[in-house]
């Protein structure tokens, strides 16, 4: 017997659903400062973008000019050896940004999938995973960030990558775990379980989909955790090697007294964009949240 | 519930092997030998002789394991052993730079979570107020700036501009009130950590309060007539705190990270630069044992926090 | 939520005005942010002098005293005394614990005679002794300037009869007066027992040492600072100044901005153009071969080689790819080199290394070097003006066409052979004299020798250097050395610069007085400083 009603019930679950989204895209526009963050942080990331495109020119120095204030030819200024500040502020949004986004996505996956395996299998396998979380959380990343240095013998991109990911997946981890103990005992994935569905199917397609939304409100949060993080590991002398124009290493300058007082742009300019980036980037979370996840507030 | 903490205090144990495992087999990686250091390179090149007797006395020719097992069994028996660069005793170091590092942290810790919460809280109750304005204003900020740009700041505005507060050290020469001392050089440090703990607190607090008071216990209190003031104390923030206690010492090992910043900006003497000038230095030394004592502290704060679950939550117990 | 918005803005906008209020309206003459600064930054002095010691160039730990036997600083130099004592030249020397000394005819035996009734800090009596002791242990500790024990090697024997030493010589040397004066006797009868190896890191001492100075430590606060008193058995001019405070600063500059630092020196850009600016301090240029330079890591005393650097053309190629008197635009006042002697000294060979960046890509890329390769370059001094400096070579080595990796670390030369990872240090040396700078090309020299291989070839033109007597001889010498220099390019200094003492308007300083290079020890006329 055919059922005429099948085709529309389903119709009226994607009408449903783009509904929804609608209400959710509308009630994400009514928030104000969510909608100055997604457009701060997508200037942001296109600005930088587009100056790398452009290729301008951070890195040749000008002993000539150096020091010099805002003008007509170097709107932010040029720095302590003449290089222009707004080309390094521009590639250096660029390797922050990066850093960022890439730790962030990645250690969310690293910890989605290492929750979901201890929160849905449990015992044995649960406690293993849930001591290396708590080991990677009470080491301090300095110590592994310097034994890296130290071992390959460079301050390379991949080793700040490389740690910040290890040593970032544990938050997201607890979270998804936790999710998972309550979601395990959800009658629709007793279903699928008597179904004989394959487990990996049941966690991540049936189980992970509910738990998407705190995990996509923490990596954007993230990604501004990691991008002071670098400015951080800079200052103590741990971040990638100067010649890379991370926003921290641009920031270092102001290490030097006489730089933060004599000489402003050097500092404020590297400074208001990671400030006003995380900004944006924790506005545009708070807005993701009240959207994706109305309990959290 | 003995028993419960009893077994997590148990497996701080092997945590601890690990991570010391790995700190030890790490450095050993590195490929760093502290002999460089100990000797000058005149006797390194003049008298391999002797070279390979210190290496010997210190053990350097035992198999890595055997080294392992003898620095394990040393600082079981209280003995931190010696820097490489300088020969001081860490013990005598840790000594006297743990005060200052928990002195640091410690004021923060509290500090925040006075200011957090509490600011949380008013936020909470009265929603889009000028308290709630301000206090949100300030998470944003506190969570957007550079925790070393924020020590920069404040040492250039009160350090320098206004000379109230020194810019450096722990303890001045001509100090003459110990305690007026202290506070005007834990004030700037501890006032920059504080300002990025804040921040979460209040975030976190405001929301958690904003969830309770939404709850329907809450509604019923209400309905029932007891006064506004008792509803948020007694219901409200009672149920608030405990997530946000949970929060707290969460947030400690960001504070421990923050400090090692803070105490580079602040020429503050405690752990946090000894192991910064240490790892620069590659005195590994040093770094195994700072780096075992942060560990334990964290372990010690994450076994905490589950003993304080497991007190507000009796489930988290029969579930482990 | 327009309000959260506004009220972000204003805030950020507020808390950047006020971090920069002073700077953006002096920016650009620096000389007005100092007088801003100076009303609020230096309270009146309370008759104590107030010094700073650096924790983070690595030579001192916020735990004890610095050795003076590794840098002289002004703290040591006020509780450590020598045989004798330097001018601001650091050349002519006059009687310090020592009464007098003379010289035999062939130059090779030293007979100095003690003042009588010397006494350390302690009571105990300072005798030929203690001296003797000292220079046995400079020998053999590890924390000790070159200067000394290359000189101290050249000690065949020495022997002590009261109040006289005999000092007997191997071979000529014509500067050991001047290396007496900068080397502190310390007390033997404390030090004896402390391994000698690690005499620098015996606390119990450092923390409170014997001295034979002015002062003697007050009261020491790990981490923090350190006070000195004056010595009760000083048996000279008891300094007027009665109180001292040492403190431990991360940075120079900010403890003189917050009134902290009646003294300070450097030769950092960042350094001494603000505090030139400040209107209540008083800067000396001094006299001092600082030098800025490279080291190419060449090969060990073993024979393993760093392959890339054996071709002497491509260090000649580098050397033309950088332009050094740009470069040179970065320091308040840096005068290039060509050798270890300043093209200004009559004894200069008159040979340049000329820019030229199209030559320098045509030579490196006829040297055959593999420019897939990058070359690795270490530096370890974390100012904001070196690493500006790296900053800039590393882009026209980069328009030479190599790729090229610069590190910080820890220790610019012995990194270079233990690791053997960095084909190239750069460093920044302080020299005594000419006679430092050359002696580190010695087959012997405990670290050089494990970076060029023990290479002899300079071997004799140093004996002759040190042996010569007459101006004449001594020019001569150095002329064959530069031409040695410059063929081997084991070391190319780029330039040297100019270095500053600065005072408060806290300390009185008396008429006269010169200030010499800052990490040595010389006469200062302490004993009327006075504060204001």
């Amino acid at each position: 017997m055919s059922n005429p009603n099948a085709a529309s019930i389903k119709e009226q679950n994607k009408s449903a659903a783009s509904s929804l989204l609608k209400k959710n895209i509308r009630k994400f526009l009514n928030n104000k400062l969510a909608v100055f963050g997604l457009v701060v942080v997508v200037v942001m990331t296109l600005a930088c973008i587009i100056g790398a495109i452009m290729g301008v020119d951070y890195a040749t120095p000008d002993l000539t000019n150096m020091k010099a204030a805002p003008e007509a030819g170097h709107i932010f200024g040029t720095d302590t050896i003449g290089r222009d500040l707004l080309a390094r502020v521009l590639i250096g949004g660029c390797y922050s940004i990066l850093i960022g986004v890439f730790c962030a996505v990645l250690s969310s996956v690293i910890g989605a999938a290492l929750g979901a395996i201890a929160g849905y299998f449990g015992g044995w396998v649960d406690s293993v995973i849930v001591r290396i979380s708590e080991i990677f959380q009470a080491f301090p990343q300095l110590v592994l960030v310097m034994m890296l240095v130290a071992i390959l013998n460079q301050r390379g991109l991949g080793n700040l990558l490389f740690i910040f990911v290890v040593t970032g997946w544990m938050t997201t981890f607890r979270m998804v775990r936790n999710e998972f103990m309550s979601l395990k005992n959800e009658t629709y994935v007793k279903v699928c379980e008597a179904f004989g569905m394959k487990r990996s199917n049941i966690m991540f397609k049936q189980i992970l989909p509910n738990v998407m939304s705190p995990i996509i409100v923490s990596t954007t949060t993230n990604v501004a955790f990691f991008i002071l993080q670098e400015a951080s590991l800079s200052f103590i002398g741990l971040g990638v090697a100067d010649s890379t124009p991370t926003w921290g290493n641009i920031l270092n300058a102001a290490k030097s007294v006489s730089v933060v007082t004599n000489q402003w742009w050097i500092w404020v300019f590297p400074g208001l964009a990671i400030s006003l980036f995380v900004l944006a980037i924790n506005f545009f979370g708070d807005g993701l949240r009240d959207v994706l996840d109305p309990k959290q507030q | 519930m003995l028993k419960f903490i009893l077994k997590k205090l148990l497996l701080m144990i092997p945590m601890l092997l690990v991570i010391s495992l790995i700190v030890f087999f790490g450095l050993q990686a590195t490929g760093i030998d502290p002999i460089n250091f100990m000797l000058s390179p005149e006797q390194l090149s003049a008298s391999p002789e002797v070279v390979e007797q210190l290496r010997e006395e210190l053990g350097l020719n035992d198999p890595l394991i055997v080294q392992y097992f003898n620095w394990l069994g040393n600082m079981l028996h209280g003995d931190f052993g010696y820097s490489i660069t300088d020969g001081t005793s860490i013990a005598s170091t840790l000594a006297v730079r743990m005060p200052y590092t928990l002195e640091l942290a410690g004021y923060s810790l509290v500090l925040s979570a006075i200011i957090g919460i509490g600011i949380g809280i008013i936020s909470a109750i009265r929603q889009n107020g000028i308290i709630d304005y301000i206090g949100r204003v300030l998470a944003v900020l506190g969570q957007a700036v550079p925790q070393f740009l924020v020590g920069i700041i404040l040492i250039q505005i009160f350090s320098i501009k206004l000379g109230i507060f020194p810019a450096a050290n722990r303890v001045s020469p001509d100090a003459t009130n110990a305690f007026v001392d202290a506070f005007m050089h834990l004030f700037l440090p501890v006032t920059t950590l504080t300002i990025g703990m804040v921040a979460v607190l209040m975030r976190y607090a405001r929301n958690t309060m904003l969830d309770v008071l939404n709850s329907d216990y809450i509604k019923t209190a209400r309905s029932k007539g007891i006064p506004e003031w008792k509803v948020y104390l007694k219901h409200g923030f009672r149920n608030a705190m405990k997530p946000v206690l949970v929060i707290l010492m969460f947030r400690i090992p960001t504070l421990i990270g923050g400090s090692v910043v803070v105490e580079s900006v602040f020429s503050y003497p405690g752990i946090g630069m000894t192991m910064t000038n240490a790892i620069v230095a590659n005195d590994y030394n040093v770094v195994m044992v700072t780096t075992l004592i942060i560990a334990a502290t964290m372990l010690v704060c994450s076994f905490m926090v589950d003993v304080l679950n497991a007190i507000m939550d009796p489930r988290v117990r029969l579930g482990e | 939520m327009k309000k959260v918005l506004a009220l972000v803005l204003a805030a950020a906008m507020a808390l950047s005005m006020v971090a920069c209020g002073g700077g953006s309206t002096t920016s650009g003459s620096t000389a007005t942010s100092g007088a801003s600064s100076a009303g609020t930054a230096a309270p009146a002095s309370d008759g104590t002098l107030k010094l700073v010691l650096s924790t983070t160039d690595g030579s001192s730990t916020d735990d004890k005293v610095p050795t003076p036997w590794y840098n002289r600083t002004l703290p040591t130099n006020l509780m450590f005394r020598s045989l004798f004592i330097a001018d601001s030249t650091l050349n002519e020397v006059s009687p310090d614990l020592a009464e007098s000394y003379e010289v035999s005819e062939d130059g090779l035996t030293y007979t100095i005679t003690l003042k009588d009734g010397l006494k350390w800090s302690d009571g105990e009596a300072l005798t030929a002794d203690d001296v003797l002791w000292s220079i046995d242990a400079a020998l053999q500790t590890t924390q000790v300037n070159a200067i000394y024990t290359s000189a101290f090697k050249k000690i065949a024997e020495k022997s002590a009869e009261g109040n006289v030493i005999t000092l007997t010589l191997s071979e000529p040397y014509s500067s050991l007066p001047q290396i007496l004066s900068q080397f502190a006797i310390l007390p033997k009868h404390s030090l004896e027992n402390v391994d000698v190896l690690k005499l620098d890191a015996d606390t119990t001492f450092w923390q409170n040492p014997v001295t034979n100075g002015y002062y003697m430590v007050g009261e020491f606060n790990v981490g923090n600072y350190f006070t000195m008193v004056p010595n009760p058995n000083y048996e000279g001019t008891p300094a007027k100044i009665q109180k001292v405070t040492v403190s431990y600063v991360n940075d120079y500059l900010t403890a003189a901005q917050s009134g902290n630092a009646d003294y300070l020196y450097g030769n950092a850009t960042d350094l001494v153009e603000a505090m030139e600016g400040m209107s209540n301090y008083t800067s000396h240029e001094v006299d001092v071969l600082f030098y800025k330079y490279f080291i190419f890591n060449m090969k060990g005393t073993d024979g393993t080689e760093n392959a890339a650097m054996q071709n002497v053309e491509v260090r000649k190629a580098i050397m033309e790819a950088i332009d050094r008197a740009t470069l040179a635009t970065l320091y308040p006042s840096a005068t290039v080199l060509n050798s270890g002697v300043p093209d200004s000294h009559p004894a200069y060979n008159g040979f340049s290394y000329t820019f030229d960046a199209e030559k320098a890509k045509a030579d490196i890329a006829a040297s055959g070097y593999d420019m897939s390769r990058p070359i690795r370059i270490c530096y370890y001094n974390n100012d904001q003006t070196s690493i500006d400096l790296i900053n800039t070579i590393v882009y026209y080595l980069e328009q030479a066409g190599l790729t090229v990796e610069s590190t910080l670390s820890n220790d610019g030369t012995t990194d270079l052979f233990t690791t053997r990872q960095y084909d190239i240090g750069f460093k920044g040396k302080s020299s005594f004299s000419l006679d430092e700078w050359y002696s580190e090309y010695l087959s012997t020299d405990a670290l050089f020798q494990n970076i060029w291989g023990g290479d002899t070839a300079f071997d004799e033109a140093i004996a002759t250097y040190s042996a010569a007597t007459t101006e004449e001889e001594k020019n001569a010498a150095l002329k064959t050395l530069q031409d040695l220099e410059q063929e081997k390019l084991y070391k190319v200094p780029l330039f040297t610069v100019g270095n500053y003492v600065f005072t408060s308007s806290n300390v009185k300083i008396p008429e006269g007085v010169t200030f010499c290079n800052p990490l040595y020890s010389c006469d200062l006329d302490f004993a009327n400083w006075e504060m204001a």
